[in-house]
């Protein structure tokens, strides 16, 4: 509807004062005809003997016979006939004509005569031979008045006649003038409708197919518009077959990485098991013992690191939902702490937990399990033998809850505290094992929480170690 | 009689490991390798299911929702690797009891199979419990160690043992202590509880070990006092 309306409006302020301009004009030209033609009338029907009269007596001039003169005229010459009929004709004009007679010096005989309009003046005084302008009758301008030399001095010098103004009153011309813009308004804005529709149903198309859905692209008529249809519908098929191809490669690459992890887990639980048999049957305390324990804080490492590559591959899914289920968090808080005990056993820490017997929570278990377990990893893994790992879940509020994993390991440095767990740092993370502690794990452990509406804050544990702090919104 | 276990696994090397560790813990194990053929055994016969859910043949997920279907409602823990499809949370959907995410230590099977057959039934409030050389009758409001009262307790350090005693060798934090035991108009607070804990630990004499400081934590009433206890 904009594009009409502008049209329209533009149709308006563009055609109506061109329309108004065009019948002030046609009047203009009207009466300046009219003026030229009694003019003449008037100088060459006053030569000879009325000229004579008028000289004598200006006051009662013209009589009569004058007026009528040309309706008798018999004269020989047929074109000089019509020639003075023409002009008696222009004389009396359709209204009833009056005349006046002015001396050299353009002054009145007679009272009653019309005050010259000054522009009329100033052009007969300059030697003009015909002047003419609008003057008063009982409306203001509604009478023409035309003046014409007739002698170059004397008492009868000019002539003017005043009759009421020829032509329809300028309402009566502007009126079909308006009639015209408006039909052209209307019939503008009518065309416009088919082709605003096009554009809308173009508009319409193009946005239902950015919002995923499968739309054609309407293709109609041959002007410009269905170029540009041609070429949106052209555009939008190489966008999609693009985007396909990278689903395509993308669900690929994720079947890929989720098999991979699927394959090597297998294996992974058995080399443990493994390596756990070797370390007991190797001497206490022993270099075998310590290699045995060593691997097996790699194999675990390693199985944490495709863990937390297929979670990150679900969170970049950013237009994935989580899958949330009712899961009580409490149970899974030992569950995470059983599935550490091991491998803090033999590193020598001590790994409690202390939990009430259920807390429910509505969240994504997988990717809940895969943080509580990099958070715990991580405290064991550059804690020092002898040292300590605690998780504490309380419940906090209504139905919230505050967790807690703490380390007396060698924490992180202050400045680096606010740092841990940023999302920019997790590709850099993911190819390199920092020493600080930071990581892909904590990375994945800070988009979980975030995914959640959860809290995730890292503080400086007293006298040493690392304060993981999680809470829930409504903790 | 033994326990029955039947294990579904396809991976030999993973299937004899843990057939191994449930049979060195006294379990009579049978270990069935695809789905087919774990869908033809009677199920009913067994005390467990632990069972792998990629597997050959028939997927592990619909011999859930097989048995399920047929109201068997043996225990089923669920062995999952995969952590992109939820396997483990459709699993639980479809009245698996239980999950053990791979790679894991024979520790943590054993766990999760011992809880599903031998839950340690504690009950509340039936009459006087036994942890370790201590005795605690909350009813009767007194303290045996050894079976010989200890000096007496107030109603706080009462309340905490009583705490402590409910889930044994479980840590408790402070802040539930607290919560639980200190009045919350007198302004109680964690170093008033560990002031609190230190006189009961003095009136358990012999057995105050028993009362473990857990690091990070809080407290644990454990039935034997070990060299870990600080």
């Amino acid at each position: 509807m904009r594009l009409r309306l502008r049209l329209a409006v533009l149709l308006v302020v563009a055609v109506v004062p061109f329309a108004i301009a065009l019948a002030l004009l046609q009047g203009l030209l009207v009466r300046r005809n009219v003026a030229l033609a009694t003019g003449e009338a008037l100088a060459a029907r006053l030569d000879g003997p009325q000229h004579d009269r008028c000289e004598e007596s200006p006051e009662s001039w013209p009589e009569r016979a004058w007026l009528d003169g040309p309706e008798r005229d018999r004269g020989p010459n047929r074109e000089l006939r019509n020639e003075r009929r023409r002009r008696a004709r222009a004389l009396r004009g359709r209204g009833p004509a009056r005349f006046f007679v002015y001396d050299a010096s353009l002054v009145a005989h007679r009272s009653d005569a019309p005050e010259l309009p000054p522009r009329v003046r100033r052009a007969l005084q300059d030697g003009d031979e015909i002047g003419w302008g609008m003057v008063d009758g009982p409306n203001v301008h509604d009478h023409l008045l035309v003046i014409a030399r007739v002698a170059d001095g004397g008492r009868c010098a000019f002539v003017a006649t005043v009759r009421p103004r020829e032509g329809p009153p300028l309402a009566f011309t502007i009126v079909p003038a308006l009639a015209v813009s408006v039909f052209t308004v209307l019939l503008a804005v009518l065309a416009a409708g088919p082709l605003v529709r096009r554009v809308l149903r173009l508009t319409e198309a193009v946005r239902r197919a950015r919002g995923g859905e499968a739309v054609s692209i309407p293709i109609e008529g041959s002007d410009e518009l269905t170029e540009l249809e041609r070429a949106i519908a052209a555009d939008r098929a190489e966008l999609a077959a693009k985007v396909d191809a990278l689903q395509r490669r993308d669900a690929a690459l994720t079947s890929f990485v989720a098999n991979t992890t699927h394959d090597v887990m297998i294996p992974l639980t058995v080399l443990q098991n493994h390596l756990l048999a070797l370390e007991s049957r190797a001497e206490p305390k022993s270099t075998e013992a310590e290699l045995a324990a060593q691997a097996l804080g790699e194999a675990h490492y390693l199985g944490s690191l495709l863990q937390n590559l297929s979670a990150a591959a679900k969170l970049d899914d950013v237009d994935r939902p989580l899958d949330r289920v009712d899961m009580d968090l409490a149970d899974l808080v030992a569950r995470v702490a059983q599935r550490h005990r091991t491998l803090a056993q033999k590193k020598r820490i001590a790994l409690d937990f202390a939990a009430p017997e259920h807390l429910a929570i509505h969240a994504d278990l997988t990717l809940v399990e895969r943080m509580l377990s990099n958070l715990v990893h991580n405290a064991i893994r550059y804690g020092e033998p002898g040292g300590h790992v605690a998780i504490v879940l309380e419940p906090a509020g209504a139905s919230g809850f505050h967790l807690e994993v703490l380390d007396d390991g060698p924490g992180v440095a202050p400045a680096d505290l606010a740092r841990l767990g940023e999302r920019r740092f997790r590709s850099e993370a993911a190819r390199s094992r920092q020493p600080t502690g930071t990581g892909l794990g904590l990375a994945i452990a800070r988009e979980v929480a975030e995914r959640h509406g959860w809290t995730l804050r890292f503080e400086a544990n007293e006298p040493t170690g690392l304060r993981v702090i999680l809470e829930s919104a409504s903790a | 009689m033994t326990t029955r276990i039947l294990l579904v696994e396809d991976d030999d090397a993973l299937g004899a490991q843990v057939r191994d560790m449930l049979r060195k813990d006294g379990f009579d194990v049978e270990w069935v390798r695809d789905g087919d053929r774990a869908a033809k055994v009677d199920v009913d016969g067994f005390a467990l299911v632990v069972l792998d859910l990629m597997l050959p043949g028939t997927y592990g997920l619909d011999l859930l929702k097989a048995w399920r279907g047929r109201e068997i409602a043996v225990p089923v823990l669920v062995l999952s690797a995969r952590q992109d499809t939820n396997d483990k949370v459709r699993a639980l959907k479809l009245g698996a009891d239980d999950y053990v995410t791979k790679p894991f230590f024979p520790d943590e099977l054993l766990a999760r199979v011992n809880a599903r057959l031998r839950r340690p039934e504690l009950r509340r409030g039936e009459g006087p419990v036994r942890i370790g050389r201590v005795e605690i009758d909350l009813d009767g409001r007194r303290v045996l160690v050894d079976g010989e009262p200890t000096p007496e307790l107030t109603k706080v350090e009462l309340d905490i043992l009583g705490v402590l005693a409910k889930r044994p060798g479980s840590a408790i934090s402070r802040r539930a202590l607290v919560d639980a035991c200190l009045d919350p108009d007198k302004a109680g607070s964690e170093r008033t509880l560990d002031v609190h804990v230190s006189r009961v630990r003095k009136k358990l004499g012999a057995a105050g070990g028993q009362l473990q400081t857990v690091w990070g934590i809080g407290y644990k009433l454990v039935a034997e006092a070990d060299a870990e206890g600080d």
